[in-house]
């Protein structure tokens, strides 16, 4: 007994030490594609203590560092999805058109399975997002995948920008407007949300400026949502904003461009292309489905070139995923482009490495593969952008997170002892549901129709 | 037909304001007698504390405290000596967070708020100012009673709720009524990651942020306050909010928040609030805490971990089984257990060994943090009490050494809630808080043969055992009388029971319409314990009865009206 104990204990140890540690690998002899260098032939990627260190020929390491032959194989930075929801307990806190002071950060999964199947697509880094359901919803997390780590804090990934979420149009106006007749009732009402919003921040930031001031000697009520406004409109926070139609594109643009902020990426943004030159002055990324809508009435008119479109006018665009099924085949979606499109094979690998890296604000630090970059790494058996390409191999911080010949049947940390097989089996087998949208229903209109499917 | 159902209600009504002084005043005399209040344990293996046992030992108490410990005490003349050779005797246990005491309150219908982003505290489960007096009311429910038959004899009593549901106070188990068991009143503030329905916060998240935004406005407010009261002139009133003025002792760091920190996820976010706004903190309940042990040590904060283990899984033939298959289905299988067993299809095996291997961790817990030396209490919270000695030799079986969980259980929660002086050990001048077994506790097969609160006699199976001669579950089928005791007037009548155990069918008639018997509905046999409800004019009467032989006595609850003792007898057949 006691013997069991121990090596319980030192396994638990291990587990534990899995989430902060980084690794030294050493990757012979593949096809680099760098993003930002071009693609080299039968090149080596040296990664030391969770860095790419050196990129050339005939490289050695010492002992402790693994090696990975990948002759013949495809080497390319791992993959960063900007718009996701795996890995969160919750989504949306969707009591209110204004939640700033939420930041689905508290809510980190780090036993969601989901993580390791996006490994299994090469994605190694994903933009937890908060929901749609309200205006301004809460602050995302940039999260890397090292699946196996037990403390959610070992998911972070440390000093990545602040984001925050917010949506326009049809979500919020069904959720608070149709659901609860407040506003925002209309498209208009959204735009007054944020108006709103900003102009109160305005006056808390002042009233706690005069108060430290001494100015005044009561202190205002300490607020984590006027918090998260101000530190909105002193710019250290990014903008994500769910939006479809272009004249919202604009709306918003406007309004922040009155209250003085400038740090924004919009998501989904099926009518970008209409506005593509609007978004690239502006400054303002876009991060598409590939090839996807038609799902709800504001988002009928979009096009397979949307994501080319906005290339080609200059715009910062991304192909996120959205979904935990979409998530696991981001290569696929980004291939679509040379379909619809014609970008080339750098261009569109751009949309899911360093594109949606730049949009996080990380993008000096992965979405390449450069001297020292994190050591996150995809292998591909082909290339990456060909319809028979499969992952080989995902590497975080140097440490090989997903191997497809050590690939176990059940990858599932966290095991309920409690849980009926048939439950197993369901939660093992079910397609991840979209989850833009979740909590809101269970939350606030229990007894309504559930059913919402794609409401993006 | 209306007209006599309103006229039992009115009947109900005028006796229950009529009786109301009368009866509160029976029952203070009823309870206050003892024989004797001096009592003697003679000659028997006393476990003054964990690790220490002494033998022919023997223990004097009088007027509730331990007055001496030790071989050759004089029997004074007014003692009742309890004969305790060869057995064994513990201090009371004291359960380091439980709700033991408080009344479920019954799942009411979601509220309906116009703002749900910005509700009212109470509804939205902030309520840190809800005190556990407030909370128990008139009468301690039945669970203060049931927890003290395992041999608890504190408890550190939290209220029910949502995310900040009151704060706690430390009770004696032996008296029944409120005032009198408190004995360390709001020591702690209750904190859980529990969303409120359908408002803000609704999510996990909801309730990280507004924990932030009440602790950073209570730390403000707490601080304006007390320039206020130097030098008023010229400021504005402080806030009167009660909410925030409960917290003031949290934010100066004179009470801890006991977060209930279940899995490891909880534990993780209960010390990102506690680093972010600096109070004292306990992690209490917590059943999958071993990821985070290095964590959780750096931060010394007291651990509770929570006695709920997984059901049990048993080897059965060198293959694993569910202990708890439902005896129905057992039955089902039995004329298919004579086939050869077909090999088991090896995603299921695997499964399994993952689940037993999962199942195996939470057992061990216990054992993992003692190796990591953690001074950790135990709590009940969220564990079923039939469970609770099972689950400790489980927790034993995987590793814990006996030392370890007698802390668990004594010393450690009395010097974590303040009572060492009080409460944990057998020693002269404690509150006489202790039970007797006739095996050691952690034996298996271990029964309490005496049980002392409060230096009052309150369980004693040796006698019960006596007068139900070989001491088998009482007979409960056939007809027995029943009278409930109204001030004023006395109401009577006879209840049928049939069948046993689980399965019983009871109907009760009164002597007002003889013969016209009503079935009973959530009939539940606990024990001795049974409980059951009949429906008459749409009035409900919960009744509540302790079995002793051919007796019974308890109380009949009608709703509103309030709750009359009730005693009754088998008729012979």
């Amino acid at each position: 007994m006691k013997k069991y104990i121990i090596s319980l204990c030192t396994m638990m140890v291990a587990v534990m030490a899995i989430g902060q540690e980084t690794g030294s690998i050493l990757i012979k002899n593949g096809t680099v594609l760098t993003i930002t260098n071009g693609v080299k032939e039968n090149t080596d990627v040296l990664i030391k203590n969770g860095k790419i260190e050196k990129i050339g020929k005939d490289l050695s390491a010492d002992r402790s560092t693994q090696v990975i032959d990948a002759k013949g194989q495809y080497v390319m930075p791992g993959i960063v999805d900007a718009h996701s929801h795996i890995a969160l307990e919750t989504v949306n806190e969707a009591t209110n058109p204004v939640t700033s002071e939420v930041f689905v950060g508290d809510g980190i999964d780090p036993q969601d399975v989901g993580i390791y199947r996006a490994l299994a697509g090469g994605v190694t880094i994903s933009h937890a997002m908060h929901g749609s359901a309200n205006a301004i919803g809460g602050e995302c997390e940039t999260i890397k995948h090292r699946y196996g780590a037990w403390d959610p804090d070992d998911l972070r990934m440390a000093n990545a920008p602040r984001t925050i979420k917010f949506a326009l149009g049809e979500n919020p106006i069904r959720v608070h407007g149709e659901g609860r007749n407040i506003t925002p009732n209309t498209r208009m009402g959204v735009e007054q949300v944020f108006r709103s919003a900003f102009s109160e921040a305005q006056l808390y930031k002042k009233a706690w400026a005069d108060f430290n001031s001494k100015k005044t000697k009561t202190p205002p009520t300490y607020s984590r949502r006027m918090e998260t406004l101000v530190d909105i409109l002193d710019g250290e926070i990014i903008i994500h904003c769910h939006s479809y139609r272009a004249d919202e594109l604009l709306m918003l643009m406007n309004v922040l461009e009155d209250y003085g902020v400038s740090r924004l990426c919009f998501q989904h943004v099926n009518e970008g292309f209409k506005v593509a030159p609007e978004l690239a002055e502006f400054g303002a990324g876009a991060s598409v489905f590939s090839d996807w809508w038609a799902y709800k009435f504001e988002v009928y008119y979009s096009t397979a070139y949307n994501a080319a479109i906005l290339v080609k006018n200059g715009v910062v665009t991304s192909i996120n995923s959205d979904s935990g099924e979409l998530i696991r085949h981001l290569y696929h979606e980004a291939a679509k482009t040379q379909r619809y499109g014609n970008l080339t094979d750098n261009e569109a690998l751009r949309l899911i490495t360093i594109n949606p890296a730049i949009q996080l604000g990380i993008g000096d630090r992965v979405g390449s593969i450069e001297k020292g970059k994190d050591g996150d790494i995809a292998i591909f058996s082909g290339h990456p952008l060909s319809v028979y390409t499969i992952p080989q191999m995902t590497i975080v911080d140097g440490i090989v997170r997903f191997d497809i010949n050590n690939d176990a049947q059940d990858m599932r940390i966290d095991i309920d002892p409690e849980e009926k097989f048939d439950d197993t089996f369901i939660n093992l087998h079910a397609e991840d549901e979209e989850r833009c949208m979740q909590d809101v229903y269970s939350e606030l209109f229990l007894g309504e129709s559930a059913h919402s499917h794609s409401h993006h | 037909m209306i007209i006599e159902t309103s006229c039992k209600r009115l009947l109900w009504m005028v006796i229950a304001i009529f009786g109301c002084f009368q009866f509160a005043v029976s029952q203070n005399s009823n309870d206050a007698k003892e024989v004797t209040t001096t009592y003697y344990v003679k000659n028997a293996f006393v476990v003054q504390k964990p690790g220490t046992t002494l033998s022919n030992t023997s223990i004097l108490i009088k007027d509730g405290m331990i007055k001496s410990v030790g071989p050759n005490i004089s029997i004074p003349f007014d003692a009742e000596v309890i004969d305790a050779d060869s057995m064994y005797v513990y201090a009371g246990f004291i359960d380091a967070c439980s709700h033991a005491g408080i009344a479920k309150k019954e799942n009411k219908e979601r509220p309906r708020v116009d703002n749900p982003g910005s509700p009212p505290k109470d509804l939205a489960g902030i309520t840190p100012q809800y005190t556990v007096r407030e909370a128990i009311g008139e009468k301690l429910d039945k669970s203060m009673k049931d927890i003290r038959e395992l041999g608890f004899g504190f408890v550190h009593v939290v209220p029910r709720g949502r995310m900040l549901p009151g704060q706690g106070s430390v009770l004696s188990t032996g008296n029944l009524k409120p005032a009198q068991s408190i004995l360390k009143e709001n020591v702690s503030e209750f904190a859980q990651f529990k969303p409120a329905r359908g408002m803000f916060p609704a999510t996990t998240i909801g309730v990280m942020s507004q924990f932030r935004d009440l602790i950073k406005n209570a730390k403000y407010s707490n601080d304006y306050k007390k320039s206020y009261a130097l030098n008023p002139k010229g400021l504005d009133r402080p806030s009167q909010s009660e909410e925030l003025a409960a917290l003031y002792p949290v934010v100066e760091n004179k009470m801890p928040v006991f977060f209930y920190a279940p899995k490891v996820k909880d534990v993780n976010r209960a010390l990102i609030l506690q680093k972010e706004l600096g109070y004292d903190m306990v992690l209490t309940g917590v059943r999958q805490g071993w990821p985070l042990m290095t964590s959780m040590a750096a931060t010394r904060n007291p651990i509770v971990l929570s006695l709920n283990l997984p059901e049990e899984i048993k080897e059965k033939d060198g293959k694993e089984e569910e202990s708890k298959s439902d005896p129905k289905d057992e039955k089902k299988k039995k004329p298919k257990k004579k086939k050869p067993e077909k090999e088991e299809d090896p995603e299921t095996k695997m499964l399994k060994e993952k689940k037993k291997k999962s199942h195996d961790q939470y057992v061990s817990q216990a054992a993992m943090f003692e190796k990591e030396n953690f001074k950790f209490s135990f709590s009940t919270l969220d564990t079923k009490l039939k469970d609770v000695k099972n689950n400790i030799l489980r927790m034993i079986k995987g590793g814990l050494s006996e030392d370890a969980a007698l802390s668990a259980l004594t010393t450690n929660p009395a010097s974590l809630l303040g009572i060492s002086s009080m409460a944990g050990t057998i020693e002269q001048g404690k509150i006489a808080n202790i039970f007797i077994t006739d095996k050691p506790y952690f034996d298996e097969k271990s029964k309490i043969k005496y049980l002392i609160i409060d230096g009052a006699v309150k369980q004693n199976n040796e006698e019960k055992k006596k007068k139900s001669g070989d001491g088998e579950a009482t007979e409960l089928a056939g007809v027995w009388s029943y009278e409930v005791e109204i001030p004023g007037q006395s109401q009577s009548g006879s209840i049928n029971i049939e069948g046993s155990g689980d399965d019983l069918t009871i109907s009760l008639d009164s002597s007002e319409e003889p013969g016209e018997f009503m079935e009973a509905t959530n009939v539940s046999l606990d024990g001795d314990s049974l409980s059951f409800d009949v429906t008459d004019d749409g009035i409900t009467y919960s009744i509540s009865v302790v079995i002793d032989g051919t007796s019974m006595d308890g109380n009949v609850s009608v709703g509103e009206f309030g709750s009359f003792p009730m005693t009754g007898s088998k008729k012979p057949e």
